[in-house]
């Protein structure tokens, strides 16, 4: 009965991951579409829920890689395998959640493998992590796969400026709009296809360590359609501090540099997945943004900011894992049954509502999608009927209600 | 030692198919915004022949760009 909570707790924490993952990293999706025009808030957000949805149907190669090529199943076989799958989750939510509560897109997969490691580790060694895979699959494509979308960016920004150059630059703006409903709509599809899949992945690895699903066994079809569900729903609710990292503080683009970010970032991604490299979408988008940025000149790239999100980067796995190792010894102070779990969760739920409350009360900007931003300069505006929203006088904008909009420069 | 952690092939082939379904589709769209734009230019300029030109570029890329799309997915699905 014990192992069966658990493992309902493992799957709970599994989605709700992957909701968080979804509403991180919707920033990640939308911002350049936002940033130039190409789509309001609202469209955007809702045509990347749906496309993220339909995205975690294509392929299952990512989940593989998760429930068998980061952490041995059989290494932690045993009573407390369920709590490392459990600790793994905590350590990558709660490092999602700070990251989203400081506005910084750090890597919601990296959280999500630190986490696992961090709490594998703790419970059985080192022997328990799959070094190969780790390596191989998730640290090498980490590390190619942002320069990649950088290279590929900045070339196909080159290619775009040669060929369209000498045009009006009206209709390129326009044409360049419209390119980006597909470059938008693939990487929707992209982010569905890799990061949904690691929720898959993690609840195979559960149902595997349960005893529920014999070893090498693919996800359940029940598992993608939830997982896909969640995901959606994540993405759905967005996340708007970090819209304004990404879309505008990086770097201002045009339609042209936002199709050719959201283009290089799709392809990196797809193809990454059809290999079952779990990538960090974060990553890939922001290389592609900075890649497209530097082909125009080296100063449109406010590398200030971009210095922030590598030092985010950078912490990330060894924050998750630690969140994880010390999570997990939690569960065993508290006697390894479903206790622990239990009152962490409820504990965490706590500490979310009071974050989400702190947060309101700061002046952060509605999450509906009710607004469109006005992004012709570093600021974002919400505007509603074609009228700036304003609170006393004041501007509402990505970060809050500020008093001008110099003030929210120095604030980037 | 690196050989045996990664699949070089494997890494390898990521890189050029994201290298190759990058950079097709940004110059069949550039063609298609290239050959659309130029199109209402020459038919203002009343020179229909080129104008005619221009348009079959940008359908071209057009088609094209929605033939890599599907192609593509096409791909992943069929794993």
């Amino acid at each position: 009965m014990d192992v069966h909570l658990i493992l309902v707790i493992v799957i709970v924490a599994a989605l709700a991951f992957d909701y968080t993952n979804g509403f991180h990293d919707t920033a990640n999706v939308v911002a350049t579409s936002i940033s130039t025009g190409a789509a309001s808030p609202k469209a955007a957000v809702a045509f990347a829920a749906i496309l993220n949805f339909i995205g975690a149907f294509i392929s299952i190669e990512v989940a593989t890689t998760i429930a068998k090529d980061v952490i041995d199943p059989q290494a932690i076989a045993g009573n407390n395998s369920l709590n490392v799958v459990y600790a793994g989750l905590m350590g990558a939510i709660a490092w999602n959640l700070i990251t989203w509560y400081f506005g910084l897109p750090s890597s919601s997969s990296h959280a999500l493998i630190g986490g696992l490691v961090g709490a594998a580790v703790a419970a059985v060694g080192t022997g328990a992590v799959e070094t190969a895979g780790l390596v191989g699959k998730v640290l090498i494509p980490a590390i190619v796969a942002p320069i990649l979308a950088f290279l590929v960016a900045g070339a196909a920004i080159a290619i775009c400026y040669r060929i369209v150059g000498k045009l009006r630059p009206g209709p390129v703006t326009r044409g360049y709009r419209y390119g980006q409903i597909v470059s938008g709509g693939l990487l929707a599809l992209a982010h569905g296809t890799n990061d949904a899949q690691k929720t898959m992945g993690v609840i195979t690895l559960a149902l595997i360590a349960d005893g529920a699903l014999s070893a090498g066994s693919d996800p359940p079809i029940w598992v993608i359609i939830s997982a896909a569900t969640a995901i959606a729903l994540g993405t759905y609710s967005g996340g708007w501090r970090i819209i304004k990292t990404t879309g505008t503080k990086i770097i201002k683009m045009d339609s042209a540099q936002g199709f050719s970010a959201q283009g290089a970032g799709a392809a990196v991604i797809m193809a990454s997945s059809h290999f079952g490299f779990p990538l960090s979408t974060t990553h890939v988008i922001n290389g592609g943004v900075m890649g497209a940025g530097i082909a125009k000149r080296l100063s449109a790239v406010r590398w200030g900011v971009a210095g922030n999100i590598v030092g985010a980067w950078v912490l990330t796995l060894p924050a998750a894992a630690a969140i994880g190792a010390f999570t997990y010894g939690v569960t065993v102070v508290t006697g390894g049954g479903a206790v622990g779990p239990v009152a962490i969760s409820v504990i965490s739920l706590v500490a979310i509502a009071a974050a989400f409350v702190r947060r309101a009360r700061t002046g952060a900007p509605s999450a509906d999608g009710t607004g469109a931003m006005v992004t012709d300069d570093a600021v974002s505006l919400i505007v509603e009927d074609g009228e700036v929203m304003t609170v006393d006088g004041k501007p509402v904008t990505t970060a809050g209600v500020v008093g001008s909009p110099d003030e929210l420069d120095r604030d980037g | 030692m690196f050989g045996v952690l990664v699949s070089i092939d494997d890494l390898l082939m990521s890189v050029a198919a994201s290298v190759v379904a990058a950079i097709a589709v940004t110059i069949v769209v550039s063609l298609a915004i290239w050959g659309t734009t130029k199109y209402v230019d020459y038919h203002g300029e009343g020179r229909e022949t080129a104008a005619a030109m221009a348009l079959g570029v940008g359908g071209l890329g057009l088609v094209l760009t929605v033939a890599i799309v599907i192609t593509g997915i096409a791909l992943m699905v069929a794993g």
